[in-house]
């Protein structure tokens, strides 16, 4: 049984509602299930074959779990490759020499400097926030839809800002020159890695789409 | 009685799924997840039958491992995404089979002795 462009989209939108909610989870169920129906050669109608194929699936029931299932995998795979990220950039002799710069800059600028220290800050803080801002239009623009790497790609480059926002509230204000440039070190490491992370799920996206 | 042989045997098979993977890729260039299911369907002789709820995480995991790379071609007004195995995932095949014939070995020791 030959599948029409009608009908792919028909189980396409099938597992949307049913609660497989991002396109590249969906992919390769499509893909799956169309197959199955196309390797039937008995004279039942596509409805039919179309419920047989998701039985033998087992996706007549449970597809809200299998995206959940999908999305926690998926975490897992990029909060990996996040602190592999994070590891590798600190093993890296270029990059470690480059963060102790930083730090020792910052630091020289808390003690000489102390009345910039805070719009130095802000530079730091700013700027990778203004590549995410970028970022987030550059694949607006693609049109990735809603797809799990994408969300993890920006949870992940994200990642820096989250874990650095409590940090800097519970140091107390006097020691606030001292810690902020350990802190800011902190923050650039996380950032860097989380580019890094985005970027790849940003090329798998494409990739998946087709359009890499 | 059927379902019961299924059952034990899938219990059996679970551990060397990631095996079943790699080798399948060793010998083909490139495959799809139905194909997969399809080929050890085939090969089995339909004794053994791998679950999609079972074949689509391990393959992710062996992706996320960087044993396998994806490639994604357009077919019959579809996506199709191929796995294959990168270099690392070749080296690790030689090593999984190892194991395996190793494991078999050691059963065949306890169970049969005379074989062994």
């Amino acid at each position: 049984m030959k599948l029409t462009k009608e009908h792919i989209k028909y189980v396409d939108e099938y597992l949307k509602n049913q609660g497989v909610i991002y396109w590249d989870v969906r992919l390769e169920m499509v893909d799956h299930l169309v197959s199955d129906i196309e390797n039937y050669s008995g004279s039942a109608d596509f409805k039919a074959v179309f419920n047989r194929s998701l039985q033998k699936a087992n996706w007549d029931k449970n597809l809200k779990d299998i995206n959940t299932q999908s999305w926690k995998s998926t975490n897992k795979i990029y909060r990996k490759l996040h602190s592999k990220e994070m590891i590798s950039l600190l093993k890296q002799p270029k990059s470690l020499i480059g963060f102790i710069l930083f730090y020792v800059l910052l630091n020289r600028i808390a003690v000489l400097f102390p009345e910039n220290l805070k719009i130095a800050a802000f530079i730091v803080l700013g700027v990778p926030l203004l590549i995410l801002i970028y970022e987030l239009i550059k694949s607006w623009r693609r049109r990735l839809g809603k797809s799990v790497n994408m969300q993890y790609g920006i949870f992940y480059f994200s990642f820096g800002i989250i874990m650095t926002n409590p940090l800097l509230q519970l140091i107390p204000k006097p020691y606030m020159n001292t810690w902020l440039p350990l802190v800011l070190t902190l923050y650039l490491v996380m950032m860097t890695a989380g580019y890094r992370v985005y970027k790849c799920a940003f090329k798998k996206a494409l990739k998946l789409k087709g359009i890499d | 009685m059927y379902i019961c042989i299924v059952m034990s045997n899938s219990k059996l098979y679970k551990g060397s799924l990631n095996t079943i993977i790699l080798k399948l890729l060793n010998e083909n260039d490139k495959m799809y997840g139905y194909e997969i299911t399809q080929r050890v369907k085939e090969l089995t002789k339909g004794e053994l039958k791998i679950t999609e709820g079972a074949l689509y995480p391990a393959l992710h995991k062996l992706e996320a491992e960087g044993l396998l790379d994806v490639e994604v071609a357009k077919v019959d007004n579809r996506l199709r995404k191929y796995y294959k195995l990168t270099e690392s995932g070749t080296k690790e095949t030689v090593s999984k089979l190892e194991e395996l014939a190793e494991y078999i070995k050691t059963m065949q020791a306890l169970v049969n002795p005379k074989l062994a």
